[in-house]
């Protein structure tokens, strides 16, 4: 409305610049004019507002203070987190999620937002933690807790942590959660590996006693109504102090040099059982091979034998025993004899004395007469 | 002038409304104290109306858990043994008046705390054994019950004060600095014995191992061994029998043959032998036979085996 009204003068004023034609520009006429016709003008914004209803706009603005002290009572929950909305102090709306919501104005409710999706971490027994979105009071130092022998043990622990429950994690408690999420932890360590044997702590029981810490700790946190949850424990570090190390470490090699003689011991087992069982075929086959060359021979000299046989006794019916007999002692001396000295001595000298065989040999003796032929 | 008396009226209302009605927070308790004096305690969020003040004013407690950390102390178990302990408190207002009256705010709440806890925890410890808080026997673990017990004797004695302990738990218990040497001494001689034990157990069992694989191959051996000699005896006797049964069927043809064999295999170049002149083999040597005279009797030729011919 303003606008319409005050674009009239620049209208009224244009044709005065064109009417000038050279020379000093003549300011009292313009002037002049246009006061004159002021009258005209202010006049035309009286009769334009003529109908307008002045007295209601105030009257409206009046209430744009008490509209704006409503509307204040809009509030965006952004994507992860949750609002907690309180009437005068009693919690009326204990988890309210993402979006756009509305709450009655000050001093009547109240409503707080808290991040529960962000992942906190929290590293108990790490002297010089890293990624933790907090300063403690009081530095952490090393953790070393006694184990159920008796032992020694530095425990490094890293937790991570969310807010679970906003209305008890900002009305029930009143630390920060970093505090006792150290101190649950801590408990639950000292609890948990004061029942336990190192060696166990150190091997098999270390994902149990993890999993077992997780668990005692959450239960505290539930007992105290922290709203906090635990996302994951990781026992980072379980291990006997700097000062006994190596003779730990002895132990774990030990463990390794019995592996090994046990290896060996059965890689010797496992090459001296399968040699022996070759041993034992090879003696087998060479058994079983000289028992069929055994049965083979003599069943071959026996068919030899009987056919030799058959056919002397065929021919000793026809020609009598003797001539094969004979013709076989024959064509073996003249086997044998070439091959051997013969000597062909009388059976008794002329006194009828027995032959003193030994002169044949070679052997001197003395007084004794031989008679002696050459082959 | 009606409007200037509304006007008036209406910032009145507003100011009473700010004495008169006051809100408890779910996180505090409040005391209504009427001239200094505490006649009204709130435990439960909500608007509440008192008098005016200065007539009537509110006091607020924060009734969140807290959390309280002892520092270390050091105590005698029963078997006097020296132990360290750290420990944590949870607390909470339980009566509000009664706090506020005896002792006004959190600090001098954990005061009095820090006290209770030391002597309840001195008092506990020195009543079990080391063995009983820290052992690998579930059965004989105490360290739970006796924290248990602390905590129902620490908020016995802390109700007076009008606070209240939830929970007490040990977040360390471990030898002094002092001791920690000889424990460490301790443990090293523990694992040598573990290391060496485990060392000759390794050399034990590869022995045994190894004992066994070689009885096992010398049965496997000897077994074959047996099994060998039965096949070979069976042959044996089998050829024993093949030669006996062909044999048998005639002797006297069979000495003299194999007489004969014989012979041809046992003769040889290192062998003399002596024929007499009269043998049935010679005897055509001697021009009187041919005539027809009968051969002597003729003695069988004697061979001799001769080494030096």
């Amino acid at each position: 409305m303003t606008d319409q009204s005050t674009s009239i003068p620049p209208e009224s004023e244009s044709p005065s610049p064109s009417s000038e034609d050279g020379g000093r520009p003549q300011v009292w006429p313009l002037l002049r004019a246009f006061l004159s016709g002021a009258s005209g003008w202010l006049g035309d914004v009286r009769a334009s507002f003529g109908g307008f209803p002045f007295r209601r706009l105030l009257i409206g603005l009046a209430f744009l203070p008490i509209a704006a002290y409503v509307l204040s009572g809009v509030y965006v929950v952004n994507p992860g987190e949750a609002a907690v909305v309180r009437r005068f102090g009693v919690v009326i709306q204990r988890r309210v999620e993402e979006g756009l919501h509305y709450r009655l104005p000050w001093p009547i409710d109240r409503v707080d937002i808290v991040n529960v999706a962000t992942v906190r971490r929290e590293s108990v027994g790490v002297t010089e933690p890293t990624g933790e979105d907090h300063i403690h009071d009081e530095p952490m130092t090393r953790f070393r807790a006694l184990t159920g022998d008796t032992n020694i043990i530095d425990v490094e622990v890293i937790v991570q942590y969310q807010v679970r429950d906003p209305a008890d994690f900002l009305f029930n408690v009143d630390f920060p959660p970093h505090r006792i999420i150290r101190e649950a932890v801590r408990g639950s360590v000292t609890n948990l590996v004061a029942g336990l044997p190192v060696d166990d702590i150190l091997t098999t029981e270390r994902q149990r006693l993890q999993e077992a810490i997780r668990a005692d700790a959450q239960r505290r946190l539930d007992a105290y109504n922290s709203g906090l949850s635990i996302v994951s424990i990781n026992l980072q570090k379980a291990y006997p102090p700097d000062e006994v190390a190596d003779a730990f470490r002895d132990v774990a090699s030990a463990g390794e040099d019995k592996a090994k003689a046990l290896n060996e011991a059965q890689g010797h087992a496992n090459s001296v059982v399968p040699e022996a069982r070759g041993q034992a075929q090879k003696i087998l086959a060479e058994a079983n091979a000289y028992a069929a060359q055994v049965v083979n021979t003599s069943q071959g000299a026996a068919q030899a034998f009987e056919s030799v046989l058959a056919e002397y006794q065929t021919n000793s019916q026809i020609y009598g025993k003797q001539v094969t007999l004979y013709r076989y002692y024959l064509e073996t001396m003249e086997q044998i004899l070439p091959r051997v000295r013969v000597y062909v001595v009388a059976s008794r000298n002329a006194d009828g004395e027995q032959v003193n065989l030994r002169l044949i040999d070679g052997s001197p003796v003395p007084t004794q007469q031989t008679t002696s032929a050459g082959p | 002038m009606f409007r200037y008396l509304l006007l008036t009226l209406a910032a009145f209302a507003f100011v009473a409304a700010t004495l008169v009605f006051f809100p408890v927070d779910t996180t505090e308790y409040a005391i209504v104290t009427q001239f200094g004096n505490p006649v009204r305690a709130i435990t439960a969020p909500g608007l509440y109306t008192k008098l005016p003040d200065p007539v009537q004013s509110v006091i607020r407690l924060n009734n969140r858990l807290r959390l309280y950390s002892l520092p270390q102390v050091e105590f005698l178990t029963q078997d006097k043994k020296n132990v360290v302990v750290e420990s944590y408190a949870t607390w909470r207002v339980a009566d509000p008046l009664l706090f506020y009256k005896s002792v006004r705010d959190a600090p001098g709440a954990e005061a009095r705390l820090a006290d209770i806890l030391a002597s309840e925890l001195g008092v506990a410890l020195g009543t079990y054994d080391l063995g009983s808080l820290v052992t690998v026997d579930a059965a004989a673990m105490q360290l739970p019950t006796m924290m248990a017990q602390v905590t129902t004797n620490v908020s016995g004695r802390t109700g007076q004060y009008g606070f209240a302990i939830t929970d007490v738990r040990l977040k360390l218990i471990t030898y002094p600095e002092a001791n920690q040497a000889s424990v460490f001494q301790r443990m090293r001689a523990e694992r040598e014995r573990i290391a060496r034990q485990l060392r000759s157990e390794g050399a034990e069992e590869a022995a045994k191992i190894r004992a066994g694989a070689e009885t096992e191959a010398a049965t496997i051996r000897a077994e074959a061994e047996r099994e060998a000699q039965t096949i070979r005896g069976t042959a044996d006797a089998e050829a024993i029998r093949i030669y006996a049964e062909a044999y048998g069927e005639d002797e006297e043809f069979y000495r003299f043959l194999r007489t004969l064999q014989s012979y041809g295999k046992f003769v040889d170049e290192g062998t003399t032998l002596i024929l007499p002149a009269d043998s049935e083999l010679l005897q055509f040597l001697n021009p009187a036979t041919i005539t027809g005279a009968p051969p002597p009797e003729s003695a069988p030729a004697e061979i001799v085996p001769a080494t030096n011919p």
